[in-house]
């Protein structure tokens, strides 16, 4: 059931009427996938370029999605990028990063429909 | 000035439904470099009937707001070659007094004052909705220094820049945006000449491509829709230096 105040397909297409965001979507969602690796397995020292190509998507996202009609999908990225932000600096949990990873990719494909 | 057509087209069927302040004529730099928050952006004020440059970079927006006459700037504070605080604490170092506009997900207090103190004059949080957006840009375009007189009138032919209407006779003429965008330039210099470089400036953003004849063109659809509705004022060429808008009083019966 669709989520009081929650834009509709109509909605979304107003705001992105070529569907530039939505490939934009597509294509961070893949980038995102791909880098997961370097959140799994809880290591200690996760290699600091993906963390940081992780944490300027996660920063992007949390930017435009919401301005786009996909609240969730920001919301999740800015709970992405700040631990991301915590990892790089040393004092937060991988866990919680990969948990918060594992949750925007959910929400992108819940956003581009996929199953 | 390189104009693109296709960006003129959009702009040209752009919608009139707005509240629009004074300064809809107005020259609005966006500065962000994610495209698809520019791009939403820039159609949004195109719609309210501005002319918009989009900048991805720093130091390209700081050139362009000392070239050109901003009446706005939209400057995103992560910006790619520097922070938008540092872009406009030099902007205000520089003397460019143009209001400004922060756009950021930052959305803390501190965020929120370090940009104002920093000489931003409003704050859009990211994620925004478009509503909010425009609301927050007519607001800062109806500021006193930026409001100018909202009806101009020359011979019976009258300018109202609040509606994006011109009337004559009590008649709406059939104007594109650009056509009025051309004729309020004209009416605010009425009587004096005005080169065609500060009509297309006035016309076209730096990202569209104009042909060699597009403002003779606008000039010409002008004139024909002024005389058809029995306008008097008229829009004399002074070639090679430009155009102006004179009162033209027409004997009785000539209108068509």
């Amino acid at each position: 059931m669709k989520e009081p105040g929650a834009p509709t397909a109509a909605d979304l297409a107003l705001l992105d009427p070529d569907g530039s965001f939505t490939r934009r979507l597509a294509a961070d969602r893949a980038a995102l996938a791909a880098l997961a690796p370097a959140l799994d397995g809880g290591s200690v020292f996760p290699d600091d370029r993906a963390l940081a190509a992780i944490q300027l998507l996660a920063h992007r996202l949390a930017g435009a999605a919401g301005t786009f009609g996909h609240a969730a999908v920001g919301n999740i990225a800015l709970d992405l990028e700040e631990s991301v932000i915590g990892l790089r600096g040393g004092g937060a949990d991988p866990a919680a990063a990969s948990r918060h990873l594992a949750a925007l990719l959910a929400a992108l494909a819940a956003a581009l429909r996929l199953k | 000035m390189a104009h693109s057509g296709a960006a003129a087209d959009l702009a040209e069927g752009a919608a009139f439904g707005e509240a629009l302040p004074a300064a809809a004529q107005a020259r609005i730099l966006v500065v962000e470099d994610d495209r698809d928050v520019a791009g939403l952006v820039g159609r949004e004020l195109r719609a309210l009937g501005l002319t918009v440059d989009v900048i991805g970079f720093a130091e390209e927006a700081l050139l362009a707001a000392r070239a050109t006459d901003y009446a706005l700037m939209v400057i995103d504070l992560g910006l790619p070659d520097r922070d938008g605080l540092d872009l406009v604490r030099e902007m205000r170092k520089r003397a460019i007094a143009t209001p400004i506009l922060m756009m950021t997900a930052r959305s803390k207090v501190e965020d929120k004052v370090s940009g104002l103190a920093s000489g931003a004059d409003d704050y859009l949080v990211k994620p925004f909705a478009v509503p909010e957006l425009r609301a927050r840009v007519t607001a800062l375009l109806r500021r006193p220094s930026l409001l100018k007189e909202s009806r101009l009138t020359v011979g019976n032919v009258v300018v109202d820049r609040d509606a994006l209407e011109a009337i004559v006779d009590g008649a709406s003429l059939p104007l594109t945006r650009k056509q009025f965008q051309l004729l309020e330039l004209l009416a605010r210099r009425k009587n004096h000449m005005t080169p065609k470089r500060m009509i297309e400036e006035a016309l076209y953003s730096f990202n569209d491509e104009v042909s060699g004849n597009a403002i003779e063109a606008h000039v010409y659809k002008l004139r024909q829709i002024l005389r058809a509705a029995g306008a008097e004022a008229e829009v004399e060429t002074r070639r090679g230096i430009g155009y102006r808008l004179v009162e033209q009083r027409r004997p009785a019966g000539s209108a068509a």
